[in-house]
């Protein structure tokens, strides 16, 4: 018999990653997200007014868990980048989350992307409303 | 397009949960009720033994090696070992359970029962059972 992690144990486990320091970035290299990257595939949108979202420890409850298996969270707000002119680069391509750790000597970690199913031309006055989510599974 | 969690970011939670407990670390208890784990399970769903020598063994932050691979697995250098001293009040062992006190959901991680040629283990003086904990974490694309 396999050893079996629990909902409440999953539940648990992607708390304690969103209680520490996120950060929301956007991608400008056209890339799909694979389960071998890693932060140096990501190439960080420059210019055009964009800055990085921090989503800090002290948000952490504005995330909200599901009760089955896949374990899902949401996090329930958009979030929103906006643009004064076109970037450095040029386009968009989707958005990654970093993790990285308050109390504990981790070194900040890609946890996940999601490229968007159209490419973004940022221009004055556009923006870009993301809502984070996350989903873990038990083996 | 889906969201992907790649395996770093399976084995980051994983580092985080099991390296990152400075006030209080997991630990590894037995359970003696003849229960299969689930899912669905918490940590009233087991119960604990009591007397024979028993007690929980915590498990220490900086003794995990993390596989940074799909599903994610981060396992315990060593064994994990309960001496017993005597029988447990009647009651008899079927599987142990990996706990973090500071769960804000609930304490339970995770369970797993012994092999059914093993269960029920009936504690004696000098009877030892050893655990070698682990967990693997799997990508799950966002439903």
């Amino acid at each position: 018999m396999n050893a079996l992690t629990t909902i409440v144990g999953m539940k648990n486990i992607l708390y304690k990653t969103l209680a520490n320091s996120l950060t929301l970035k956007l991608y400008s290299n056209n890339k799909t997200p694979a389960l071998g990257d890693d932060i140096a595939d990501y190439t960080e949108v420059s210019g055009g007014g964009y800055s990085e979202i921090i989503i800090s420890s002290s948000l952490i409850n504005n995330w909200v868990f599901n009760n089955s298996v896949p374990v899902t969270t949401i996090y329930n707000d958009f979030l929103t980048f906006n643009f004064s002119s076109t970037t450095t680069i040029g386009l968009v391509y989707g958005y990654y989350l970093i993790s990285k750790s308050d109390n504990i000597s981790l070194p900040v970690s890609l946890l996940c992307a999601q490229r968007f199913d159209q490419v973004f031309v940022p221009n004055a006055n556009r923006f870009i409303s993301i809502k984070p989510h996350l989903a873990i599974n038990n083996l | 397009m889906s969201l992907i969690v790649p395996n770093v970011g399976t084995a980051r939670v994983l580092n985080i949960l099991f390296k990152s407990n400075i006030s209080v670390e997991t630990c590894v208890r037995l359970f003696t009720n003849d229960h299969i784990p689930t899912v669905n399970d918490v940590s009233t769903s087991y119960n604990q033994p009591l007397g024979g020598g028993y007690t929980r063994q915590s498990l220490a932050a900086n003794n995990w090696t993390i596989n940074t691979t799909n599903p994610s697995e981060i396992i315990y250098n060593s064994f994990v070992e309960f001496d017993f001293t005597g029988p447990i009040g009647g009651t008899n062992i079927y599987g142990y359970m990996i706990w973090d006190p500071q769960g804000i959901f609930d304490p339970l991680l995770l369970a797993e029962r012994f092999p059914d040629d093993e269960v029920p283990f009936v504690p004696e003086n000098g009877a030892i059972i050893r655990v070698k904990p682990r967990m693997t974490l799997a990508y799950q694309e966002f439903p």
